[in-house]
C-alpha cells in the first residue's frame, strides 16, 4: 500500500493506493502543523494494514517559505566587491513601465552579506588565496547576527571550487552546527548572480524544510519510515535528500500533475500532448512530447509571470534547478470579470480566491467570476457541486453578471457570461501558446490533456480556438496532481559548466566528466535504496552560439566516438537551432554545460489497472436529466443531457455535460465524446 | 501624418469581448517575436536587452501591446511614416526592409530595424517591426556611438530603408556590401536574421489570427486599441492642471570632452486634453555627435508621459495624437543632416529627466526622479592569438527618490527597455577582462525624505592592451526634488591604489590601456525627494544597518544620530539636532 498527499493552498488531497490496486481519495485542510496527523487519520480510515510501503508527498512548503520570507537567518560569504549582486539581480526589473515598482527584498540583507579577499580568474586559475584569519572573522561576524546557515559563493568557483571548499572547512571548524552550502556543490554553473541566488535559497531553506520533514516523519513513522518527496523536475527523492537540496522541491506541486499527464500520454499512445491544469486562481500549461515533459534549467521564484520575467527575470529570486517548463497565467475559476475604462470586458488578474470566492458560492463574494459565468451558462450544476457538499446559488451569479457587466455592456446576461469565458480563455490560451507556438510547435498537432477543478469545463472551447481537435479528460481530473505522485520515478540532475568554445574542448575529458557524474549519481541513488542496476542515465548538453544569451539543452549523442565528438555536437546544435528558431549559421558554438539525469523506476501504477477498479457498474437510467446550457450566439441555449463518466460507453455528440465529483466536463456542439479503455474521456472536434 | 487620419475611419461595430480576445493574441504574437529576437540575436547589446518588437496595422499604425519599452514603440511610431513614404503601395509578400537611418525615423546607426509586411489572402494587413542594437556599423569608432564624430558619414554605414529581402529572396549584394563595411560581420548578419525570423514567425501567427477572426474584426480591433489609448491619454492629460511648466538643464559636455553648458529647455503646455512639449530655447546642434534625432526626441517624450501618467495604457498611434512635440530644426534635439548623432546616449537619458522635472511642477505628488542610466565600457583589442575582440559592458545606477517611496538601488531605469548587466563570469570567460567590483557606494544616494539610489561602482581590470571608451552619462549632480538633495558625483579613476589618476570628466572618454590597468568607475547617485531632515529616523537606521548610509552620513545628511555600538537611533540627540537645524534655517 502506498499513500500520496499533495498540499494545496486550502486543501490537501490524499490518495491511498491499496494492494488491490484500488484508490481511496480524501481531502484534509492544509494546516502544516498537523498535516502529518491528518494524513495518518486518513490512512487509518481506509486501511487495516499495519504498514505502508511509502508515502509520496507533493508540497509547496519550500516555495511558500521563500515567497513569504519565512526562511532561516542566513549569511552570505562572497568575493570582495560582489556582495550586492544578490540584491541587484543583474540590475533587471520585471516590468519596464511601472514607476511604482517595489523590489522584492533579497533573502539576505546587506549586513549579512560579507566579502572575502580572494580571487579565481575566468580561466579557473588562482590569483589570490583567501586568508583563513579573515574568513574566521567574517564567520564570527555572521554568528553575531545569529545565522543558522551560510551560503558561500565565490567568483568563478564553477571552474575551481578550491576556495569555497577551504572556507567550508573553516566554517565547519568554527561553527559545526551551521548549515553550509557551497555554490560549486549546489550548482556549479557559470553566471554568478544565478548561482549565488540558488545557493542562498538552498541554504536558507534547509533548516525550514528539515524541521518540517522531521515533524512529518515523526507522525508517519507508525506506518512507514520511507517518505518520498516530489521534485520540480517531476522525479521523486527521499526526504533525506530533500533536506540537503530543498531547491529541488520548489515546484513540487504543479510538476506532479504534468507528470501524470505524461504517464497517461504514454499509456494512451499520444505522442504530442499539451497538459492544461486550471484551478481557482491560475492555469498552467506544459508541453509533453513522447511522454517527456519539456524542462527548463531554472527560473525565478516570487517574481510573477510577465514576459519580461520569462525572458530576463529580475522580479524574483533566481533559482537554477531543473524543473518542468510549466507556464502559468493568472486566470482561474475565481478570476474576477470587470469592465475597463475603454468599455472592454476584462477578466483577472484579481481573483476572488477561496474566500470570499465566486458570488454563486454564497460566501460573501460580490464580484462576478469565471465560475459564476460557468454557472450562469448552465455548464456547472446550478444547485450544488462536489458531490453535493457545496451549494450553488445560480440566481446570485445571474444577478451579479446582469447588474455589473451585462447592463453596462448592453448585452444579454448569457452573452456577457459567455464573454467572460471567452476572455478568460484568451488569457489561458497565452499559456498554451507559450509552451507551443513560442517554442516552434504547432498546437493543431497536439492533444490537450485537461485537469484541475476547472480545466475540463474550458478545455474544448480552448482547444477549438487553438485548432486542437482532441481533448483528454483523465480519470480523477480534480486529484490528478496527487495521482501523479504515485506515478513518479526517482530522479536526480547533475550539472557542470564548461563554458568553452566547442572547437577547444577535449572530447576525452568531456566523456570522462559524464562518467564521473554518473558514478556520483549511482552512489546517491543507491543511498536512496535504489539497486545500482536499476539506475538509468540520460546525458544532456547545453550548447549555444558564442554570443547568444540562452543555450539549448539537448540530448548528448549516444555512443559518440571521442574523435568526432565536436562535429557530432555541432551538427546536433545546428539542427536543433534550425528546428527551434527557423535558421542556423556556421558561427562558433560554445559548450556551456554538461548535464546528467539519473532515473530509476519507483512504481508501476498504470491507468489501465486503475480503470478496472474504478469504472464499471453504477449504470444510470437510460434517460439522462437535461439542463439548458448556452453555447454562444451561433448555437444559443440548448437542452443538454447531463451524464456521468460511466454512462459514456458509446460515442455521444455534443452538447453534453459530464458531471463528476470533482469537476464538470463540457462538450460543446460540434464536438463528440467517448471513453477509452483507460477510462479517459476523449473529446473530438467534428 | 500618414495612415493616421484622425476620425476618418467609420465607427466599426465594437465588440467588447472580441477586442479583448484579440488584444491578448496580438500581445502574445509581439512577445513571441521579441523572444525569438532575444534568444537568437548575436550582439552583446541584445544580451543586455536593447531590442524590441511590435505590430502595426496595414496603415502603419502601431498597435501597442507587445514587448517594447514605451520610447521604443514611440520610435516605431515615428519610423513608419518614413517607411510608407518610401515603399507605400509597392509591398510584396516576403519583402523585408532594413533601416538604421537617424534621419528616417531611427535613433542612431547601431539601432537597426526591420519592417516586414504581413499579407493575408493577398491583402496587406499589417507590418511586423523589430529592432536591436548592433555591435558595429563601421565608421571611425568601433561600436558607432562615440560622441567625437563630426558628421554622419564618419559614424558608419547608413541604411536608408532598403529592401534586404524581396519576395522572400535575400539581396545578397546589399548584404555583402554591408558586411564588407562593419567590424563584426557575423554578429551583424546574425542579428538581422534573428529579427527577420522573429517577424516572419509573427507574420504566420497574424495569418492564423486572421483565419480565425477575419480582416474586418482585426481592423475593428486595431481601431479600438488606438482609440482606447487616445481616450485614456486624453483623460490623463485632462487630469494635469492647465498651465505652462518649464524646466531647463544645462548639459555639461560638448561631446569632445570640453566643459559646456548646453541648455536643454522644455516648456510643457497643458491645455485641456492636449499637451505640447516645446524644446524651443534648447542649444543648437553640435559639431560633435551628441545630437539627438527628432524621432527619438519625440519617442522619449511619449515614453516619459506614459510612465508618469498612464503606465497601463499602450503607447500607440492613438496615444500620441493629443501630444505635440516641438523641437526647432537645427537644435540639439532636432539636428539637420549630416549632423552626427551616435553619441546622443547621455542626452537621451537626460531628456527623460527633463520631461520628468518639467512635469513634476504640474504633478508634484506623482512625479519621481527617474534615475541614473546606462554608463558603458567599450573595450577593443586583440586576443593573444591575434583575434580581434570588442566587448561592451553596460552598468546602471538606480531610481531617484519618489514622492511616496525611496528610489531603488542598482537597477535599470524606469521606462527604458529590459536592460540588465552582463554577468562578470561571462565577461571574464570570453574577454581579457576582470571585473573587480560591482556594488554600492555608501552615502552616495541623494538624501531626501525618499532617498535616491546609491552610486554603483564597477571596476574593470584589462588583461590585454587595447582601446577603451568609457561613457559616463552624468558629470554633474543629479539634483533632488521638493527639497531633496543631489546624489553623489560620477567618477573615473585609473589604477586606484597604484597611480590613482583621476580621469578627465568627459561623457565619452577614450584611452589606451595596458595589461594590468584598472578603471574604477562610479555611476552618479540619484537625487532624493523631499527634505531629508524629515525622513523617518527608522528608515535612516535601516539604511545604516544595511551599510548604505554611514553613521556620519546619517548625521550630516539626515540629522539622525545613531549610537554606533547598539546601532539604535539616539532619539534625544536626533530631536535636538533636527530642531537646531530648523532654527538655523528659519527665515
Amino acid at each position: 500500500m502506498r499513500v500520496a498527499f499533495d498540499i494545496g493552498g486550502t486543501f490537501t488531497d490524499v490518495i491511498v493506493l491499496g494492494d488491490d490496486g484500488r484508490l481511496t481519495t480524501s481531502k484534509v485542510l492544509s494546516l502544516l502543523d498537523r498535516v502529518g496527523a491528518d494524513i495518518v487519520a486518513c490512512v487509518q480510515q481506509v486501511c487495516t494494514a499495519p504498514r505502508v510501503e511509502n508515502f509520496v508527498h507533493g508540497t509547496t512548503i519550500a516555495a511558500n517559505a521563500v515567497i513569504e520570507n519565512k526562511i532561516a537567518v542566513t549569511g552570505l560569504l562572497t568575493t570582495q566587491g560582489f556582495r550586492d549582486e544578490l540584491e541587484m539581480r543583474g540590475q533587471r526589473r520585471p516590468n519596464i513601465y511601472d514607476p511604482d515598482w517595489d523590489r522584492l527584498p533579497p533573502l539576505i540583507p546587506r549586513e549579512r552579506r560579507l566579502e572575502v579577499r580572494e580571487r579565481i580568474l575566468g580561466n579557473g586559475t588562482v590569483e589570490r588565496v583567501p586568508d583563513p584569519e579573515e574568513v574566521r572573522q567574517a564567520v564570527n561576524k555572521l554568528l553575531t547576527h545569529g545565522v543558522e546557515a551560510i551560503a558561500v559563493c565565490f567568483l568563478n568557483s564553477y571552474l575551481n571550487p578550491a576556495h569555497e571548499q577551504l572556507v567550508g572547512r573553516l566554517i565547519a571548524e568554527i561553527a559545526p552546527q551551521l548549515v553550509v552550502c557551497l555554490s560549486a556543490e549546489v550548482h556549479p554553473e557559470i553566471r554568478e548572480y544565478e548561482r549565488m541566488s540558488t545557493t542562498v535559497i538552498n541554504a536558507a531553506l534547509i533548516p525550514v524544510v528539515s524541521a518540517y520533514l522531521d515533524r512529518l516523519e515523526h507522525h508517519l513513522a507508525g506506518y512507514s519510515d520511507r517518505l518520498l518527496i516530489m521534485q520540480s523536475n517531476g522525479g521523486i527523492m527521499t526526504a533525506q535528500n530533500a533536506r540537503r537540496r530543498p531547491i529541488s522541491m520548489i515546484e513540487s506541486g504543479p510538476a506532479a500533475g504534468v507528470l501524470a499527464a505524461a504517464r497517461l500520454a504514454v499509456e494512451a499512445g499520444a505522442r504530442r500532448v499539451l497538459s492544461f491544469d486550471m484551478g481557482g486562481t491560475t492555469a498552467k500549461a506544459c508541453l509533453i512530447e513522447d511522454g517527456t515533459p519539456l524542462e527548463k534549467p531554472g527560473g525565478e521564484i516570487g517574481g510573477g509571470a510577465t514576459v519580461a520575467t520569462r525572458l530576463f527575470g529580475g522580479g524574483g529570486h533566481a533559482l537554477r534547478a531543473p524543473s518542468l517548463d510549466i507556464v502559468e497565467v493568472g486566470a482561474g475559476g475565481g478570476s474576477i470579470a470587470w469592465i475597463d475604462s475603454g468599455g472592454a470586458l476584462r477578466v483577472g488578474p484579481q481573483s476572488a480566491g477561496a474566500e470570499p470566492g465566486p458570488v454563486c458560492y454564497g460566501r460573501g463574494g460580490q464580484e462576478p467570476t469565471v465560475t459564476d459565468a460557468n454557472v450562469v451558462l448552465g455548464y456547472m450544476n446550478p444547485e450544488s457541486i462536489a458531490d453535493a457538499t457545496l451549494r450553488i446559488d445560480r440566481d446570485a451569479a445571474w444577478t451579479a453578471i446582469r447588474e455589473q457587466l451585462a447592463g453596462p455592456l448592453r448585452l444579454d446576461p448569457l452573452q456577457a457570461a459567455y464573454g467572460i469565458v471567452q476572455v478568460a480563455n484568451a488569457t489561458m490560451m497565452r499559456a498554451l501558446r507559450a509552451v507551443s507556438t513560442e517554442r516552434g510547435r504547432d498546437p493543431r498537432q497536439f492533444t490537450l490533456i485537461a485537469f484541475g477543478g476547472a480545466g475540463p469545463i474550458h478545455a474544448a472551447e480552448l482547444a477549438g480556438s487553438l485548432g486542437i481537435t482532441q481533448v483528454y479528460i483523465p480519470l480523477f481530473p480534480g486529484l490528478f496532481s496527487a495521482l501523479g505522485l504515485l506515478l513518479a520515478d526517482f530522479r536526480h540532475d547533475y550539472l557542470r559548466s564548461i563554458a568553452l568554445p566547442l572547437s577547444t574542448i577535449d572530447p576525452g575529458a568531456i566523456l570522462q566528466l559524464y562518467h564521473e557524474m554518473e558514478e556520483g549519481a549511482r552512489g546517491e541513488l543507491q543511498r536512496e535504496g535504489v539497486p545500482a542496476a536499476a539506475v538509468q542515465f540520460e546525458r544532456w548538453v547545453d550548447l549555444k552560439y558564442g554570443y547568444q544569451i540562452a543555450e539549448l539543452t539537448l540530448p548528448f549523442p549516444s555512443e559518440p566516438a571521442a574523435t568526432d565528438l565536436r562535429t557530432a555536437l555541432a551538427h546536433l546544435f545546428t539542427e536543433a537551432h534550425q528546428r527551434e528558431f527557423g535558421y542556423s549559421r556556421e558561427d562558433p558554438i560554445e559548450l556551456v554545460s554538461v548535464r546528467v539525469r539519473a532515473k530509476a523506476t519507483a512504481t508501476q501504477v498504470r491507468f489501465a489497472d486503475l480503470v478496472r477498479t474504478h469504472l464499471g457498474g453504477k449504470r444510470r437510467a437510460p434517460t439522462p436529466p437535461m439542463r439548458q446550457a448556452y453555447f454562444g450566439p451561433r448555437h444559443g441555449l440548448l437542452a443538454t443531457p447531463i451524464r456521468r463518466r460511466e454512462d459514456i460507453d458509446t460515442p455521444v455528440k455534443g452538447p453534453v455535460i459530464v458531471e463528476e465529483p470533482d469537476t464538470t466536463v463540457v462538450v460543446p456542439p460540434e464536438w463528440q465524446i467517448r471513453r477509452d479503455e483507460l477510462g479517459t474521456l476523449i473529446l473530438t472536434a467534428l | 501624418m500618414l495612415g493616421d487620419k484622425e476620425g476618418e475611419h467609420m465607427a466599426r461595430a465594437f465588440d467588447p469581448i472580441l477586442v479583448e480576445v484579440m488584444k491578448n493574441e496580438l500581445a502574445a504574437i509581439a512577445e513571441e517575436m521579441a523572444i525569438a529576437v532575444c534568444k537568437t540575436g548575436r550582439s552583446a547589446m541584445v544580451r543586455i536587452g536593447d531590442f524590441a518588437a511590435a505590430v502595426s496595422d496595414g496603415q502603419g499604425r502601431l498597435l501597442g501591446p507587445g514587448y517594447a519599452a514605451p520610447f521604443q514603440i514611440g520610435n516605431f511610431i515615428e519610423l513608419m511614416p518614413h517607411v510608407l513614404r518610401k515603399w507605400g503601395g509597392r509591398w510584396k509578400p516576403g519583402d523585408v526592409v532594413v533601416v538604421n537611418d537617424p534621419y528616417a525615423g531611427m535613433g542612431h546607426l547601431p539601432d537597426t530595424a526591420v519592417v516586414v509586411p504581413v499579407f493575408w489572402q493577398g491583402e496587406l494587413v499589417a507590418f511586423n517591426l523589430s529592432y536591436s542594437h548592433h555591435t558595429d556599423v563601421g565608421g571611425r569608432f568601433p561600436g558607432g556611438f562615440s560622441s567625437q564624430c563630426r558628421e554622419s558619414f564618419e559614424e558608419g554605414l547608413r541604411l536608408p530603408i532598403v529592401k534586404i529581402y524581396e519576395e522572400g529572396k535575400r539581396n545578397d549584394d546589399l548584404l555583402d556590401t554591408v558586411l564588407a563595411n562593419v567590424r563584426a560581420p557575423d554578429e551583424w548578419v546574425g542579428d538581422l536574421e534573428a529579427k527577420v525570423a522573429g517577424c516572419w514567425r509573427g507574420g504566420r501567427q497574424l495569418g492564423a489570427l486572421l483565419d480565425k477572426y477575419g480582416v474586418e474584426a482585426f481592423a475593428a480591433c486595431c481601431d479600438y486599441l488606438i482609440d482606447y489609448a487616445e481616450r485614456e491619454v486624453r483623460a490623463a492629460i485632462r487630469a494635469i492642471p492647465d498651465g505652462e511648466y518649464v524646466h531647463e538643464e544645462l548639459f555639461e559636455d560638448d561631446g569632445f570632452g570640453n566643459e559646456a553648458a548646453l541648455p536643454l529647455r522644455l516648456a510643457i503646455t497643458v491645455a485641456g486634453e492636449t499637451l505640447t512639449a516645446d524644446f524651443t530655447g534648447t542649444a543648437p546642434q553640435q559639431q560633435s555627435a551628441l545630437n539627438n534625432p527628432l524621432s527619438l526626441t519625440k519617442a522619449m517624450v511619449y515614453g516619459a508621459l506614459k510612465v508618469i501618467t498612464s503606465p497601463e495604457v499602450p503607447v500607440n498611434n492613438g496615444f500620441v495624437r493629443p501630444i505635440r512635440v516641438i523641437a526647432p530644426p537645427g537644435c540639439l534635439l532636432n539636428p539637420l543632416f549630416p549632423a552626427a548623432v551616435g553619441g546622443r546616449g547621455p542626452v537621451v537619458i537626460r531628456l527623460f529627466d527633463v520631461v520628468f522635472r518639467a512635469l513634476a511642477k504640474a504633478l508634484p505628488e506623482r512625479v519621481p526622479i527617474p534615475g541614473e542610466a546606462g554608463d558603458v565600457l567599450h573595450y577593443t583589442g586583440q586576443m593573444e592569438d591575434g583575434r580581434p575582440f570588442a566587448v561592451m559592458d553596460l552598468v546602471f545606477g538606480g531610481w531617484g527618490g519618489r514622492p511616496s517611496k525611496d528610489g531603488i538601488d542598482g537597477v535599470a531605469p524606469m521606462g527604458f527597455g529590459s536592460y540588465g548587466a552582463v554577468p562578470a563570469e561571462v565577461l571574464e570567460r570570453e574577454y581579457p577582462l576582470v571585473v573587480e567590483r560591482f556594488g554600492y557606494l555608501p552615502d552616495s544616494g541623494g538624501p531626501g525624505r525618499s532617498r535616491g539610489s546609491l552610486s554603483v561602482v564597477r571596476q574593470w581590470r584589462f588583461l590585454r592592451p587595447g582601446h577603451v571608451m568609457v561613457r559616463t552619462c552624468r558629470l554633474n549632480h543629479s539634483e533632488g526634488l521638493a527639497g531633496g538633495q543631489p546624489g553623489g558625483l560620477s567618477l573615473n579613476i585609473l589604477n586606484p591604489g597604484r597611480d590613482d589618476i583621476i580621469l578627465p570628466r568627459q561623457t565619452h572618454m577614450h584611452l589606451e590601456v595596458q595589461p594590468g590597468d584598472t578603471i574604477y568607475h562610479v555611476i552618479s547617485g540619484s537625487g532624493g525627494h523631499g527634505n531629508p531632515w524629515t525622513r523617518a529616523p527608522e528608515l535612516v537606521l535601516a539604511d545604516v544597518r544595511g551599510e548604505k548610509v554611514t553613521i556620519d552620513g546619517a548625521r550630516e545628511q539626515y540629522g539622525v544620530v545613531i549610537e554606533p555600538h547598539s546601532l539604535a537611533v539616539d532619539w534625544a540627540q536626533t530631536e535636538q539636532l533636527r530642531r537646531s537645524r530648523r532654527i538655523a534655517t528659519r527665515p
